[in-house]
């Protein structure tokens, strides 16, 4: 699957923030701004947190485990080190996770992503096989979630037959069961509701600009 | 590599091997040990203890999947020798661990019970990763607090969160918590009512985070300030913003001592008006190390506080079975009533110690963190000198303290292998009947 950062830029917050703008100092508005940041991170991870829960429409057809790539994607979203500017954090690959960048008194960007389907939420996705000849589409529960390779390890045998790979099961119907399907290409439609609307981060900005002032005081 | 916040808190958490079940473990374990602990109930090898926690820390750095995780405990479970009706060869059978049934959640190679500690131990330490992020104060209050919501779906989702729920608000007076929703302040203790079971719920993993029980698919995500109000006006409760921003406070002046910042007071900036010169920037180390030693005298206290509970419960315990045994003759445990007599009265004292100086952390605190910062050189030796003599009488309650927790420790060891022998005591004395 496609993999994308995808980097939400906030600037000239709302107009609640902007009232205040006039009142704070540059370095207060860059705290400010960090602090937008911060909450329009923590925020976003927690939507697609309570997206993934509809996202398992596959695994739900076959009667198969989340696989939880999305699940994965909040945790990476979770992690951070002490704090948010003492370097840049890296997965075992050394790709970042999300992170607050780019903070000045104009305003911030929040870099979150780097994680297979994301991208889905800004356009539908055509995946093609990059090495290999065929896509392999799970077509059964005990496929779902893992590569010909997984299944081979926990003893399958896995073989070709037509435009499936399947294995032998004689309590199947024809004797086999089909495991996967092989295609050259597969369209993945967009799907918007993966990441929060924009009013929503003009909220979250909102309750970090009332908070700020009122801690001020 | 930087550590995630995950993988900080798993890499801290020590292996803990146990031939007691999930709801003894909540019985007879603190919490806090829970926290720090990864353990497995019923799991009497300490190496297979260590590569679920070597596992966790895996996944946790998404460098191998809960899949692969699986795969490699089940071999690790094969290279110890692991059988359902047999445990590990080499170890002796446990008289407390009855045989499993394979594939049952109690047989340990099988997949629902792995891939449920895995689940459970990487989602706990996430929940703590969102609590970290709540020290830090502006987000503390634009987000002030958490919404128990489903983020893992489940095939066959419990059916008794709104029970429970409940159940957990009415033990806490619906401090902080409203009852049309699952949402509550973030320092609401219905969260810790939740996770302690409140209502009788045995699956209960005893912390103020989730998941709240084995196996659930609920998290928080947050919520913000005006929807709290919102949410607080429609059901005409306090919404609680005014004490948060109190709390919210004392974390910044707190945050702004540890980083040696001086906090301007009234008396500095009129110093400087009257001299027209810079007003005197306190120097706060001291401040800074006796706010250090309070904390660390706030940490000693909860864990002799722990160990004095823990010390009087296994009394209790073993007291329980050496009575039971006299059914079969005063002789028969005699050694064991005689040892444990002392330290019935003992533990009890132990506990009523420690309840003296349990407020002792807060009282400290205040007064280290409300006396105001010095405005001169003169002044700064007479501040540093009173701050100093907090320092110490906390290090002093913190000695105190360890001691107390190192003889309970002591006293709940005894008394534990007291109650074993009693009861192996009876369980030959019951086959001699027969």
């Amino acid at each position: 699957m496609a993999s994308c950062d995808f980097e939400i830029q906030m600037s000239g917050l709302d107009e609640a923030a902007a009232r205040i703008a006039d009142r704070l100092t540059p370095k207060q508005l860059r705290s400010l701004n960090r602090e937008v940041g911060i909450n329009v991170r923590e925020r976003t991870v927690d939507h697609i947190a309570k997206a993934s829960v509809t996202r398992h429409k596959t695994a739900d057809r076959l009667g198969a485990m989340h696989t939880g790539f999305l699940e994965f994607a909040v945790a990476r979203g979770r992690l951070r080190g002490e704090s948010d500017f003492k370097g840049k954090l890296t997965d075992g690959r050394g790709r970042p996770f999300s992170e607050v960048q780019d903070i000045s008194d104009k305003g911030v960007a929040v870099v979150i992503g780097n994680t297979p389907g994301l991208s889905r939420a800004f356009h539908s996705l055509v995946i093609t096989p990059k090495k290999a000849k065929a896509l392999t589409i799970p077509v059964h529960k005990f496929a779902y979630g893992k590569s010909v390779k997984d299944l081979r390890a926990e003893g399958h045998v896995v073989f070709r037959v037509g435009k499936c790979l399947a294995e032998d099961a004689p309590e199947e119907k024809n004797g086999i069961r089909p495991l996967y399907a092989l295609m050259k290409k597969t369209t993945i439609p967009q799907d918007r509701g993966l990441l929060p609307k924009e009013s929503e981060y003009a909220d979250w900005a909102a309750d970090t600009a009332e908070a700020f002032l009122e801690l001020a005081e | 590599m930087p550590q995630s916040a995950e993988q900080g808190v798993l890499a801290t958490r020590r292996p803990t091997e146990t031939d007691l079940s999930s709801r003894e473990l909540r019985e007879r374990w603190a919490a806090r040990i829970k926290r720090e602990a990864v353990f497995s109930a019923r799991t009497t090898c300490r190496a297979y203890v260590d590569s679920i926690k070597s596992a966790l820390m895996a996944v946790a750095s998404r460098s191998i999947t809960p899949d692969a995780a699986e795969r490699r405990l089940k071999g690790e479970l094969e290279k110890f020798g692991y059988a359902p009706k047999t445990g590990f060869a080499g170890k002796p059978p446990s008289a407390r661990i009855p045989p499993a049934l394979p594939g049952t959640m109690t047989d340990l190679g099988s997949s629902r019970r792995i891939q449920l500690i895995i689940d459970t131990n990487v989602k706990r330490a996430r929940s703590m990763g969102q609590m970290a992020a709540g020290e830090n104060p502006v987000f503390l209050m634009a987000n002030p607090a958490w919404r128990l919501t489903r983020t893992g779906a489940r095939k066959k989702p419990r059916g008794d969160w709104r029970t429970r729920w409940k159940a957990a608000g009415d033990a806490v007076a619906w401090k902080g918590a409203l009852k049309s929703q699952y949402v509550a302040l973030k320092s609401s203790p219905i969260w810790q009512s939740l996770g302690d079971g409140a209502g009788g719920y045995g699956d209960a993993l005893g912390s103020p985070f989730p998941p709240f029980a084995f196996g659930s698919g609920l998290a928080w995500v947050n919520v913000g300030r005006r929807e709290w109000r919102r949410l607080c006006e429609a059901e005409g409760v306090d919404d609680g913003l005014a004490a948060l921003k109190d709390e919210a406070k004392r974390m910044q002046s707190r945050g702004a001592a540890e980083a040696g910042i001086p906090a301007p007071t009234a008396k500095a900036v009129a110093v400087a008006e009257r001299t027209g010169g810079k007003p005197y920037v306190a120097r706060t180390a001291a401040r800074h190390e006796a706010l250090a030693a309070v904390g660390a005298m706030g940490r000693a206290v909860a864990r002799a506080r722990d160990a004095a509970a823990d010390a009087q419960k296994s009394v209790a315990e073993a007291l329980r079975v050496v009575q039971g045994a006299t059914a079969f003759g005063h002789d028969l445990v005699a050694e064991e009533a005689a040892a444990l007599a002392p330290l019935s009265k003992a533990a009890d004292d132990a506990v009523a110690a420690v309840r003296k100086i349990r407020d002792r952390e807060e009282v400290y605190r205040r007064a280290v963190e409300t006396r105001p910062l010095p405005s001169s050189a003169a002044e700064q030796t007479a501040y540093d000198r009173a701050v100093s003599l907090y320092a110490n009488a906390a290090a002093n309650v913190s000695k105190y303290a360890a001691e107390v927790e190192a003889r309970c420790e002591e006293w709940r060891r005894v008394a534990d292998r007291c109650g074993a022998i009693a009861q192996a005591k009876v369980a030959r004395a019951v086959r001699g009947v027969r």
